[in-house]
């Protein structure tokens, strides 16, 4: 195995939990159980693709990383830090680190600034150079992304979908992060442009050695641009392994049906999805949560318990684990005297 | 003997803005033969979508006009047909629309909606039909997509309902009209990937039943490899290629083609391409002759005239000079 490098974030069992509105007559209204008991580490360097449907919570912990949330429980640690107990003033150094590229482009920039406006602002806030300095600092910025100095003047409203992120790719940079939470940041646009844009945040990645939390729900996608895989339904992790062993060997029946899923363009690819697998169902509203295992009214493996008890992440070794009772220990036993 | 459903001839719309004149369609021809699985792919902005509201006469005008071409319908000209034949041809065509949740009306219950369509459709054949008639025909129409408890669904507002069944329920729409063409643009785009899977397969089911007509307009090349026989490429306005689909994957002859194919990751994993250098034209100001020559790497002098079809081989027509014979 390669060396993993520093630990740049570590996750404890991290949750997100939104109140739901009171009722009248009822005492309490219940949660949303957003973002439910995530655990995972990501290394310098890393590419973590952290994959879902919508709903599945992926961009309530992204925001929950960057601390545009508190977790309501669970521990951050990033660089060493818990960043959920920080305090204001070390709020600002801790956000400088770590930034955020939301998914649409054309909502998350102010259509009033210009683009010298929009990537003064981070410098300004964070008070990186000044005066000169900082213009020069802007056009480098642009440059860096790929866009001429002469876009400084112009107001979003001009620019296409791709240049648009590259803006907010540039912005994102402005404070020389070593983490950047991607927040689908390709799925806006276009696929001849999505490759301009993917080839630009592989390019940084190498050239300033960053690390990325990239939240999507194109598994393809991932298998070319992640260094490991995490798949997440109903605010749980439920696969996570390094990329070549996540395709090699897809173990949750989730990841199977999300696999089979996939409208392909080659018989070559069509033979790398799994077989046999048939989609079924409808993700359940989060506010009704199935008991034991989220996934089982779906599942075309499932087994008795699976609808009482929730089953835990179990490692299956070389960094691949999986939360599913096919894979546990009892399980194993059990199947194996039953075989004898 | 195949033939032809819907003929597009040379179809040119321009949008009249405040801004000027956006040449949008720039003479795109199609045929559709009955019982064809027809797709259409291109990216945002290339006309896929227009064409298709020119056919069924839902083109906002203004600000769009039609200034040349034809689109026949079963012989028949569309463009000059009168109102009460405009009707009548019209029941016989039905739409999936792209975005489920912005087609329903959210006030009315679902199956008032599904007997509305069913009613008007009669009266434009000069049928008549009776309520109860008409809420059987629903109650059908609900179960052939899937839907568990049709009862229920009947008296349910689109909002209690996600995104996938209320797609389910706009197919269902769509086909208790017994249509003769079926139009369905993006239709399942706004669905997440297993949704997705689900009603491209129940798409696949019924029109292979009952061996519907349909033309599938979409950004997304996998889709129309899954459903489709025949696959038109768009860009910018103009035809780029047109081949049996399976031939287009394996056989891509325009370079736009090939870029296309080549910008979508694959699960093999072969990295990422750079995808297509530059943008889409400005509408107002398209470039001369072929629309995709400032992108692309093997543009030619004679590629400021629009190139015509070369036919490379049965069914297969590239509009690039590289082609030429």
């Amino acid at each position: 195995m390669k060396d993993l490098g520093e630990v740049m974030l570590v996750l404890e069992d991290v949750r997100k939990y939104f109140p739901l509105p009171r009722r009248i007559f009822k005492r309490k209204g219940g949660y949303i159980k957003a973002v439910d008991g995530v655990t995972f580490s990501v290394h310098r360097e890393d590419i973590l693709g952290l994959v879902g449907e919508s709903g599945s919570g992926k961009s309530t912990l992204g925001y929950t990383l960057v601390r545009i949330y508190r977790p309501t429980a669970g521990k951050i640690s990033f660089l060493g830090k818990d960043i959920g107990k920080i305090d204001r003033g070390e709020l600002k150094g801790f956000k400088k680190n770590m930034q955020i590229v939301f998914q649409d482009p054309g909502s998350s920039l102010n259509p009033r600034r210009t683009v010298e406006q929009t990537l003064e602002l981070p410098l300004r806030v964070h008070n990186i150079d000044g005066g000169k300095e900082r213009r020069r600092r802007i056009r480098e910025l642009l440059s860096v992304v790929g866009l001429p100095g002469v876009y400084m003047q112009k107001y979003p409203s001009a620019l296409s979908g791709g240049q648009k992120q590259r803006v907010a790719i540039a912005r994102a940079l402005a404070t020389e992060p070593s983490f950047l939470v991607l927040d689908e940041p390709t799925s806006a646009l276009d696929v001849s442009v999505q490759g301009k844009i993917i080839s630009l945040l592989l390019a940084l990645h190498d050239e300033f050695s960053l690390s990325y939390l990239f939240i999507t729900h194109d598994l393809s996608l991932m298998r070319n641009v992640a260094t490991s895989v995490a798949i997440m339904y109903l605010g749980k992790i439920c696969e996570i392994a390094p990329t070549a062993e996540f395709f090699a060997e897809p173990l949750h029946p989730y990841t199977q049906m999300l696999l089979s899923s996939i409208p392909v363009l080659t018989d070559e690819e069509e033979t790398l999805k799994p077989k046999k697998v048939t989609s079924t169902g409808e993700v359940p509203s989060p506010v009704n949560i199935p008991s034991g295992c989220g996934f089982h009214p779906r599942c075309h493996k499932r087994m008795d318990m699976c609808s009482q008890i929730d089953p835990e992440m179990i490692e299956m070794g070389d960094g691949h684990a999986v939360r599913c009772h096919l894979y546990s220990e009892a399980e194993i036993t059990a199947l194996s005297s039953q075989g004898t | 003997m195949p033939f032809p459903l819907l003929e597009v001839r040379d179809l040119r719309i321009d949008f009249d803005m405040y801004e000027g004149t956006f040449k949008v369609l720039d003479g795109f021809s199609l045929v559709v033969q009955k019982g064809e699985k027809v797709g259409i792919v291109g990216e945002t902005g290339c006309g896929k979508s227009i064409t298709m509201q020119a056919a069924l006469g839902i083109l906002p005008m203004p600000p769009g006009r039609i200034s040349s071409g034809e689109i026949r319908f079963l012989g028949k000209d569309l463009l000059t047909a009168n109102a009460r034949d405009l009707k009548e041809i019209r029941s016989r065509i039905s739409l999936i629309p792209q975005d489920p949740s912005a087609s329903l009306n959210p006030v009315f219950k679902v199956g008032t909606q599904l007997m509305d369509v069913i009613k008007y459709s009669a009266s434009s054949r000069g049928q008549t039909g009776n309520a109860k008639e008409r809420r059987r025909l629903a109650l059908n129409a609900l179960k052939e997509v899937g839907l568990p408890d049709p009862e229920r669904n009947m008296n349910s507002y689109p909002i209690q309902l996600s995104g996938g069944m209320q797609q389910r329920i706009l197919i269902a729409m769509a086909l208790v009209t017994e249509p003769e063409l079926l139009i369905a643009d993006e239709p399942s785009t706004a669905l997440d990937v297993t949704i997705q899977d689900q009603i491209l397969r129940l798409m696949k089911e019924i029109v292979d039943k009952r061996q519907l007509t349909i033309v599938i307009i979409t950004h997304n090349l996998g889709v129309v490899r899954e459903l489709t026989d025949r696959t038109y490429v768009m860009y910018a306005g103009q035809l780029a290629e047109v081949a049996r689909t399976k031939h287009l994957f394996s056989q891509s002859k325009h370079p736009y083609t090939q870029g296309l194919i080549k910008s979508v990751p694959k699960l093999t994993g072969e990295g990422i391409s750079s995808g297509i250098e530059g943008m889409i034209p400005d509408y107002s100001n398209p470039p001369k002759g072929c629309r995709f020559r400032p992108r692309c790497e093997y543009a030619m002098a004679i590629c400021e005239e629009k190139p015509p079809d070369f036919v490379v081989e049965e069914e297969h027509k590239v509009a690039c000079f590289l082609y030429r014979k």
